[in-house]
């Protein structure tokens, strides 16, 4: 054997192995239809009685099991399971900070019933001063120094794949099934737009869906999905207009996008829609529905975004109550509720939680920087919330969490966000 | 550094049991403890990006259960699953291109550190290397010696012929050893 081929088998080895055995996952679950199986002689023609009689048979079996189920057991609203059913297995806080003047974002992996750190992992940032990508036509001066670090994350449904977005690009994050390692790749993706720092992972984790901007004569918002597989692309765009981030966050299977709608500083023309992304892109109000405008009860202010749970049904977010010191000061009363998606009639306070603030600040800057619905789990019983502190909310019980993300809006040179 | 000592994804033992539906999930369980780590290995070394290549070999073995009642020959299943890696791999590669058409960039997965400073020179310079090799000539080094198949056997999984597996294989080492006089 010549010396060549043995540098390229060695080169081969030491590459292979740097793929560890206890990092790979496990065997893959045989699939819910393992293809056509071999058909009995005589089964490939049913009776027509036999063809109905099968629907109505599993209907009763169902409704069966139902009855059996509620007569065995008293009803169990979602807010007082007690195991930690469905909890995503890892949350990943995404950190900015300077370190010797050059900014530094960490990915970090946390255990989601512990909250035990497992790794970390530093994600690629612009080392240069960066600029708000939402707002990019405007100077760093303009935005006040130092800008923040935009920076952004969500998770797939598998509760181990994650989505990060900064000022560099796009990435994806795979965690290893024991959450001790975790694999950092860039995203071939770069849009032709403006990127504010918003992208959504798809449930299913091949998709990405990404607040994008225009600015040609005007700035047009709009959102992107990209097949992360093939790099194609479909493009919604509003009409002209400069808003905030458009924040898409996928609903259910992944079949419809709801974003943050919001024209100018009009809260008349202000609220959630739904996408349908079965389309080939186009028009972003036309391929989109209004939801419901929840209001808040009297007394109350709303304050983070919201969140629709996986079933369609509740929406989940944060409002606020001023309570005015003596001192210019004061306290917001925070808490985090549920909200029916189809009358925006309050549901349930999942939390609730005091901050106090000095003179100078506002309640709805405190209310808004405390407490927000920051994920919300595959199932939609489990949430990352920040209301003041990080934590879990179980249905109603919350449990703290360290991890420390804050998400700040600009001014500080520190960003964060979390998911799972 | 680790030194080929034989083929890593050569079964230990030959004598499949029969799969049949019944026990398909063991032995798929079975299989995957086996192989599933060399076909990863190889994978990435195809891919150079280790998820893509978890996902290329979760998809093959994904596969297997719908192949398994077709192939009634044990010794077919590891070849099967060589096959169906390689073509996934292939489809991964083809929608990279695709994105590179559109002017993306798509950068290889940053690695730690720790493998980077374990990665020598020499190798890094070998695998740049292959990596700048034809598609072919990659899947064929990689079979050749990371799997250890013999030019049959790298034949039958990439369906070409064994005179072409020799001739592509000298071409691509040849190749290599350019670039590396060049590079020094």
């Amino acid at each position: 054997m010549s010396t060549l081929e043995d540098r390229v088998r060695a080169a081969f080895w030491a590459d292979a192995e740097t793929v560890r055995p206890e990092t790979i996952r496990g065997v893959p679950q045989r699939p819910a239809r393992p293809g056509r199986r071999p058909r009995a002689r005589g089964a490939g023609r049913t009776s027509r009685t036999a063809r109905w009689l099968a629907p109505v048979a599993a209907v009763i079996a169902v409704i069966g099991v139902i009855v059996g189920v509620h007569l065995a057991a008293p009803p169990v609203a979602p807010s007082s399971v007690g195991a930690l059913t469905g909890l995503p297995p890892y949350y990943v806080t995404l950190t900015g900070a300077m370190s010797s003047h050059r900014p530094v974002l960490t990915a970090a992996v946390h255990d989601s019933e512990t909250g035990a750190l497992l790794t970390s992992v530093n994600v690629p940032v612009r080392q240069k001063v960066p600029q708000p990508l939402h707002h990019a036509s405007h100077s760093s001066a303009q935005l006040g120094a130092p800008p923040p670090m935009p920076s952004g994350i969500s998770a797939s449904a598998n509760g181990r794949t994650f989505a990060i977005t900064d000022d560099v690009g796009f990435f994806l994050l795979r965690v290893a099934a024991d959450g001790r390692s975790a694999q950092l790749s860039r995203l071939p993706i770069r849009a032709s737009y403006v990127l504010s720092d918003s992208a959504a992972l798809s449930p299913d984790g091949n998709q990405l869906a990404i607040d994008v901007e225009s600015c040609k004569r005007v700035c047009r918002q709009g959102i992107e999905v990209v097949s992360l597989a093939t790099g194609a692309s479909k493009l919604w765009l509003g009409p002209s207009m400069a808003g905030p981030p458009l924040s898409p966050a996928w609903v259910g299977s992944g079949a419809e996008i709801m974003f943050q709608w919001q024209v100018g500083s009009s809260s008349a023309l202000e609220g959630y829609r739904l996408l349908d992304i079965s389309g080939a892109g186009g028009s972003l109000l036309g391929s989109s529905r209004a939801m419901v405008s929840p209001q808040a009860q009297s007394g109350w202010q709303f304050a983070g975004p919201m969140l629709l749970t996986p079933d369609g049904h509740g929406l989940l977010t944060t409002e606020y109550r001023n309570v005015p010191g003596q001192d210019g000061g004061g306290t917001a009363m925070l808490r985090v509720v549920e909200l029916s998606a189809s009358t925006g009639q309050l549901l349930r306070v999942l939390h609730a939680a005091t901050e106090h603030y000095g003179a100078g600040w506002a309640a709805h800057v405190t209310a808004d920087a405390a407490c927000q619905v920051l994920s919300l789990g595959p199932t939609g019983v489990h949430a990352l919330i920040r209301c003041p502190g990080l934590g879990r909310l179980d249905g109603d019980r919350f449990t703290p969490l360290p991890g420390v993300p804050v998400i700040m809006n600009g001014g500080t040179g520190i960003g964060g966000a979390v998911a799972w | 550094m680790a030194r080929a000592t034989g083929r890593p994804d050569a079964p230990a033992d030959r004598s499949v049991p029969a799969p049949t539906l019944s026990d398909a999930d063991d032995l798929v369980r079975d299989l995957y403890q086996a192989h599933a780590l060399a076909l990863v290995r190889a994978a990435k070394l195809l891919l150079r990006d280790q998820p893509s290549a978890e996902d290329v070999v979760q998809d093959a073995f994904l596969g297997l259960y719908q192949a398994l009642p077709r192939l009634s020959d044990h010794d077919q299943i590891l070849p099967y699953l060589r096959v169906a890696v390689i073509n996934r791999s292939r489809s991964l590669l083809r929608a990279r291109r695709r994105a590179l058409l559109r002017k993306v960039q798509h950068a290889p997965p940053m690695s730690s550190a720790e493998s980077a400073a374990m990665a020598g020179e020499d190798r890094r310079a070998v695998m740049a290397a292959v990596a700048r090799l034809p598609r072919r000539a990659r899947e064929v080094l990689v079979l050749r010696y990371y799997l250890d198949l013999t030019d049959q056997e790298i034949a039958t999984t990439l369906q070409i012929s064994r005179s072409t597996v020799t001739s592509t294989a000298s071409r691509g080492l040849a190749v290599i050893a350019r670039e590396l006089k060049e590079e020094s």
